[in-house]
C-alpha cells in the first residue's frame, strides 16, 4: 500500500467519523428539544399518548363547572388544558347567560361580571368564548358545542376582526378541525366549493411536528420548566381587577383578567401606532374573500334559526388610526363597510366599530394597539345599529 | 423551494444526494446528470411551475445560439442571442417600471398587467449571456446538451447565484471527475452548508427584527431619530450581508456535496479598505461579470473614441474615467431591481468610485516620499470610511421608495437633529433597542474579527478550486477548521440552533433579483 493511499484512507476515516458525530449529536439534541416541548407543552396541543394524563386530576367538564359556579373565577396557575378545549366545553355548559360572545384576544375582556359591564344593553349576562387568534373557523367549530347546550344563550354575538372575513389566517382552529368539518356540513349548502379552501392548508399534524422543534416554543418550555409550580389552579378571592393577581384569572363568565405582571408591562409601553402587532394577519389587498363571506352568511342564517345574532367590532388604538397608510387601517375601513352591508342583508344588529372615535374610546383605554380595556369595551353600544 | 426550509433540508437534499451518489457509484453517468437536472427543475418548479417553461425555453434558445456561434462565430448571431436574453429580462423585470415612468412623464394612462418576476431570472439570464460571449470568443468549446442543461439549472446556483461561467462548470461535469468524488467533499460541503444556514436563519433573520420596523416607519413618513436611523442602517447592512453570503455559503456547500466547486461570492467585504476593494469582495461573481462584460469594453470603446477624436485631457477624462464607472454602477443598481432607489444606489456607488479614483490619482501625483503610506492607522481609517459609505448607500437598497430612503438618509446625516435623551422611540428600532445594539456589536465583531468561510474552511482543503482573480489573500490562520470531535460538536450545535429557528424564517433578500 503506498503512502498516498494510506493517507487517503486515514483522511476518509476522519471525515466519516466527523460526519457521524455531527449527525448523531444533532439528532440527540433535537430529540431532547422535542421531548421537552412535548412534555411541557404549554399550549396543551399534543395528545397525551405517552404523557401522564394530568387532566385526570380534574376533568375539563368539572373545571368549567367549577368556573361557572365560582364567586370570583379561577386563578390559572397551571396550564393543564388547551384554551380551545376549555371554551369549547364552556360553550356546552348550561348557564343563565343571555349571550355568548365569539371572539379573539381583543374580546377576551368582554364581561358582564366586571364593574364596567360590556354589552349591558344587549345582554344582562354573558358567557365569553373568545380564544387567542379566534377566527371564523373557531366560531363555526364552537357552534357545534353550543348547539349541544341544554340551556343555550339566546343571543350569539360574533366579533369581527379586520381579518375575520378570510379563511386560513390562523392555524390554531385546526385543534378542533373535526367539529369545524361537522358544522360546515350542516351550514354550507355547497361544501365542496368551500372545502377546496381548506385542502390547501398544511396538515395540523405537520404543524404540530414542526412545533416540537420550534425555538420559541422551546424557550417558553424552558421558562415554564424552570419556573413551573405544581400548585393547582385555585379559586380566586375578591381582588382588584385593575391590578390583577400573580397569574391570569378566568372570571366565571369566561372573560380574562391579565396577570399583574402583564398589566404593569402594558402600562410601561408607549404606543406609537405603527410598530405594534396591529397588521397581524392582514394581507394588503386581500381584505375579505367573497367565498368566505358566502360561508359567513350561511353560518349566520344557520344560527338565526335558533338564536338572535349580532355582529361586534371593537376599536383599535387611536394612534393606529393616525397612520392611515398602514394596511390594517385600510382593512378596518373596508371590512367595517362590508360588515354593515352583510348585517343589512341578513337583518341583524351591528354593535361597536373599529374606530375609537365612533365608540368614544380614548388612548388610555387600551392595553396596546389592538386590545381595549374594560372601560372602552363598556362603551361599545354607543354604536348600535339594527337593520 | 428555500434552502432554509424543512422540506429542503430533511427531504429534498437527502433524497437527491442519495440518488446522485448511488447512480454515480454504479457508473450511470448520463443518468446521474439527468437526475441532477430533473431535481433542479423540480426545485425551481416548486415555487411556480408556470415559469419552468420560461427556464426551459431560455435553455433551448441559448443552446441553439451557442451551437450557431460555435460553428459560425459571427457578431450578428451574438448580438441576436444577447438581445433575446435581454428582451426577456426586460419584459419580466423592467416593463412595469418602464410603463409607470412613461405614464408619469407624459401623463399617459397605459395599463400593463402586473408582471410577476420569475425567480432567479437575472441570474440564469446573465449566466447564459456569458456562455454566448465565451462561445463567440472561443473560450467555451464544449457543446453537450445535458451538460449545458446542468450548467444552467444546477439547483445550488440557479436562483441566486453565484453566476458561473460555462468553462468553470463543464470540466467538473465530466465523467471521470464525477466518479472520483471523495468523502472530503461531502464533509467540507456539509460544514459550509451549516455555516450558511446559521448565517441566514440565526443572524440575518434576527437582525431583520430591528431593521424592518424602522424602515417600515420611514415608509409611513415617520421621522427617525439619528440613532434609530443608524441602528436601522447598520442592522440592515449586516442582515443583507449575512443573508446573501449565507445563501452563497449554502450554495457552495451543497455544490461540494455533489462534488461541484462553485466560485466564491463574498470575501469579508466589510473589511474592504476602499470602494473598489469592496466590490471585489461583495457579490464577486456579479462584479466580475459587470467588470469583464460591461465596464472594460465600454471603457476601452470610449477611451479609443476620445483619443481618435482628439478630445483632449478633459474629453478623455470624461469619456474614460467618468462615464464607464457611472454606467456600470447604474447597471448594477438596475440589475438589483427596477426602481429609482436602485438607480440612485448605483449612482451613489459610481460617485464613490470616482472619488476613490481621484484619490488614487492625486496620491500618485505626489512625490513618493510625501505620499500617505499604508499603516495600521490609515487602514483603520480607510476601512471605517468605506464601511460607513456602504452602510449609508444600503439604505437606498432596502427602502421601498426613494422618499423613504431620503427620509432615513436625512436622519443619518443628523439633519433632523441629534437627540441624546430620546435616542430610541418605543418600537421603532425593534421592541428592545438594547438588544438591537447587542446584535449590531456582535455583527461588527463577526465581520471584522472572524475569518470568512474561505479562510476558515475551504482554502485548506483539496476540494477547493482556485478561480484565479476571485481570490484575494487575507490570511487568517488563527481559527482553522479540521474534522475533529470538537468541531463536529460545535457544528452539530450550530445546526440544531439553525433548525429550531427555521419556523420563523423569511425568504432570502436576493430572491427578488
Amino acid at each position: 500500500m503506498t503512502n498516498d493511499t494510506k493517507n487517503n484512507l486515514t483522511d476518509s476515516k476522519f471525515f466519516l467519523d466527523y460526519l457521524k458525530i455531527i449527525i448523531c449529536f444533532f439528532f440527540v439534541l433535537m430529540l431532547i428539544i422535542a421531548s421537552i416541548n412535548y412534555k411541557v407543552d404549554q399550549e396543551k396541543v399534543y395528545p397525551s399518548y405517552f404523557k401522564i394524563n394530568e387532566s385526570k386530576k380534574l376533568s375539563i367538564t368539572d373545571f368549567t363547572k367549577t368556573l361557572i359556579e365560582s364567586d370570583n373565577g379561577i386563578v390559572m396557575k397551571n396550564n393543564i388544558w388547551n384554551e380551545r378545549d376549555i371554551f369549547y366545553t364552556l360553550a356546552s355548559h348550561p348557564t343563565d347567560a343571555e349571550c355568548a360572545v365569539f371572539g379573539s384576544s381583543a374580546h377576551a375582556q368582554i364581561s358582564s361580571f366586571r364593574t364596567n359591564k360590556s354589552l349591558s344593553k344587549t345582554c344582562s349576562s354573558l358567557i365569553n368564548l373568545a380564544v387567542s387568534g379566534g377566527a371564523l373557523e373557531d366560531y363555526i367549530a364552537m357552534t357545534e358545542s353550543i348547539i349541544q347546550n341544554e340551556n343555550p344563550p339566546k343571543t350569539i354575538i360574533i366579533s369581527i376582526n379586520p381579518w375575520t372575513l378570510n379563511f386560513n389566517r390562523d392555524p390554531r382552529w385546526l385543534h378542533y378541525k373535526k367539529s369545524f368539518t361537522t358544522m360546515m356540513n350542516k351550514i354550507v349548502y355547497r361544501s365542496n366549493n368551500v372545502s377546496q379552501n381548506f385542502n390547501k392548508t398544511e396538515s395540523y399534524n405537520i404543524k404540530l411536528l414542526k412545533n416540537l422543534i420550534n425555538l420559541e416554543y422551546f424557550m417558553s418550555s424552558l421558562d415554564l420548566l424552570i419556573s413551573k409550580s405544581d400548585d393547582p389552579n385555585e379559586l380566586a378571592n375578591e381582588f382588584n381587577y385593575n391590578l390583577g393577581l400573580d397569574h391570569n384569572v378566568l372570571l366565571p363568565d369566561g372573560s380574562t383578567i391579565h396577570s399583574n405582571e402583564d398589566i404593569m408591562g402594558y402600562q410601561k409601553r408607549t404606543i406609537d401606532g405603527i410598530s405594534g402587532n396591529q397588521n397581524y394577519k392582514i394581507i394588503p389587498g386581500k381584505w375579505y374573500n367573497e367565498s368566505t363571506i358566502e360561508v359567513f352568511a350561511q353560518f349566520v342564517l344557520y344560527l338565526k334559526k335558533n338564536f338572535e345574532v349580532a355582529l361586534l367590532m371593537t376599536p383599535m388604538h387611536p394612534e393606529v388610526w393616525n397612520f392611515s397608510e398602514q394596511p390594517v387601517v385600510t382593512a378596518m375601513k373596508i371590512v367595517e363597510l362590508k360588515v354593515h352591508e352583510i348585517a343589512k342583508s341578513l337583518k341583524i344588529q351591528v354593535i361597536g366599530s373599529f374606530n375609537p372615535k365612533k365608540v368614544n374610546c380614548t388612548a388610555e383605554e387600551f392595553y396596546d394597539e389592538m386590545h381595549p380595556k374594560d372601560l372602552c369595551l363598556s362603551k361599545l353600544e354607543n354604536v348600535y345599529l339594527t337593520y | 423551494m428555500l434552502y432554509n426550509s424543512y422540506i429542503f433540508i430533511f427531504l429534498f437534499l437527502p433524497i437527491i444526494l442519495l440518488g446522485f451518489h448511488i447512480l454515480r457509484k454504479k457508473g450511470h453517468y448520463r443518468l446521474t446528470i439527468s437526475w441532477l437536472i430533473a431535481a433542479s427543475l423540480f426545485f425551481y418548479g416548486w415555487w411556480n411551475p408556470i415559469y419552468l417553461g420560461l427556464l426551459v425555453g431560455s435553455i433551448f434558445f441559448n443552446f441553439a445560439f451557442g451551437f450557431v456561434l460555435l460553428n459560425r462565430p459571427h457578431k450578428f448571431f451574438l448580438t441576436l442571442g444577447i438581445m433575446g436574453n435581454l428582451g426577456a429580462l426586460g419584459y419580466f423585470k423592467y416593463a412595469n417600471f418602464f410603463v409607470d415612468n412613461i405614464n408619469t412623464l407624459f401623463s399617459n394612462n397605459i395599463i400593463l398587467e402586473q408582471i410577476i418576476l420569475p425567480l432567479g431570472i437575472s441570474f440564469f439570464t446573465f449566466q447564459q449571456i456569458t456562455y454566448l460571449i465565451d462561445t463567440y470568443l472561443g473560450k467555451a468549446k464544449e457543446h453537450n446538451f445535458l451538460q449545458y442543461c446542468l450548467f444552467v439549472t444546477f439547483f445550488p446556483q440557479l436562483i441566486a447565484g453565484p453566476i458561473v461561467h460555462h468553462q468553470m462548470m463543464a470540466p467538473q461535469f465530466a465523467k471521470g471527475v464525477l466518479r472520483s468524488l471523495k468523502l472530503e467533499n461531502l464533509t467540507v460541503g456539509f460544514t459550509t452548508f451549516i455555516i450558511g444556514l446559521f448565517k441566514k436563519v440565526f443572524l440575518a433573520d434576527n437582525l431583520a427584527i430591528f431593521a424592518n420596523p424602522a424602515f417600515d416607519a420611514a415608509e409611513h413618513g415617520f421621522n427617525l431619530t439619528f440613532f434609530e436611523a443608524w441602528g436601522a442602517a447598520l442592522a440592515y447592512a449586516f442582515q443583507g450581508y449575512f443573508d446573501f453570503s449565507g445563501y452563497s455559503d449554502m450554495a457552495l456547500g451543497i455544490g461540494l456535496m455533489f462534488g461541484i466547486a462553485l466560485p466564491f461570492n463574498f470575501l469579508s467585504p466589510f473589511k474592504a479598505k476602499n470602494i473598489s476593494d469592496f466590490w471585489k469582495c461583495w457579490h464577486m461573481t456579479l462584479s466580475k461579470f459587470i467588470r469583464e462584460y460591461l465596464y472594460y469594453p465600454i471603457s476601452l470603446l470610449f477611451t479609443r473614441y476620445a483619443i481618435d477624436k482628439n478630445l483632449g485631457h478633459i474629453g478623455v477624462f470624461f469619456l474614460s474615467m467618468l462615464i464607464p464607472p457611472m454606467f456600470a454602477f447604474i447597471c448594477v443598481g438596475l440589475w438589483h431591481g427596477a426602481g429609482w432607489n436602485f438607480v440612485l444606489f448605483g449612482i451613489l456607488h459610481g460617485i464613490y468610485t470616482l472619488i476613490h479614483n481621484f484619490w488614487v490619482k492625486i496620491n500618485n501625483m505626489i512625490p513618493e516620499d510625501k505620499r500617505i503610506k499604508e499603516n495600521n492607522i490609515t487602514n483603520i481609517i480607510s476601512r471605517f470610511i468605506t464601511f460607513t459609505a456602504v452602510v449609508f448607500s444600503f439604505v437606498l437598497f432596502r427602502a421601498e421608495s426613494v422618499e423613504a430612503g431620503k427620509n432615513i438618509m436625512t436622519s443619518l446625516l443628523g439633519i433632523n437633529g441629534i437627540e441624546f435623551t430620546d435616542m430610541f422611540q418605543v418600537g421603532v428600532f425593534g421592541a428592545d433597542p438594547r438588544m438591537g445594539i447587542v446584535w449590531i456589536i456582535s455583527s461588527l465583531f463577526i465581520v471584522n474579527f472572524l475569518p470568512n468561510v474561505q479562510q476558515f474552511i475551504l482554502n485548506q482543503n483539496r476540494v477547493f478550486i482556485d478561480w484565479g482573480d476571485a481570490m484575494i489573500s487575507r490570511p487568517n490562520q488563527v481559527i482553522k477548521w479540521k474534522p475533529t470531535l470538537y468541531w463536529a460538536i460545535f457544528f452539530a450545535i450550530m445546526l440544531t440552533l439553525s433548525i429550531i429557528s427555521l419556523s420563523g424564517t423569511n425568504e432570502f433578500i436576493y430572491f427578488q433579483f
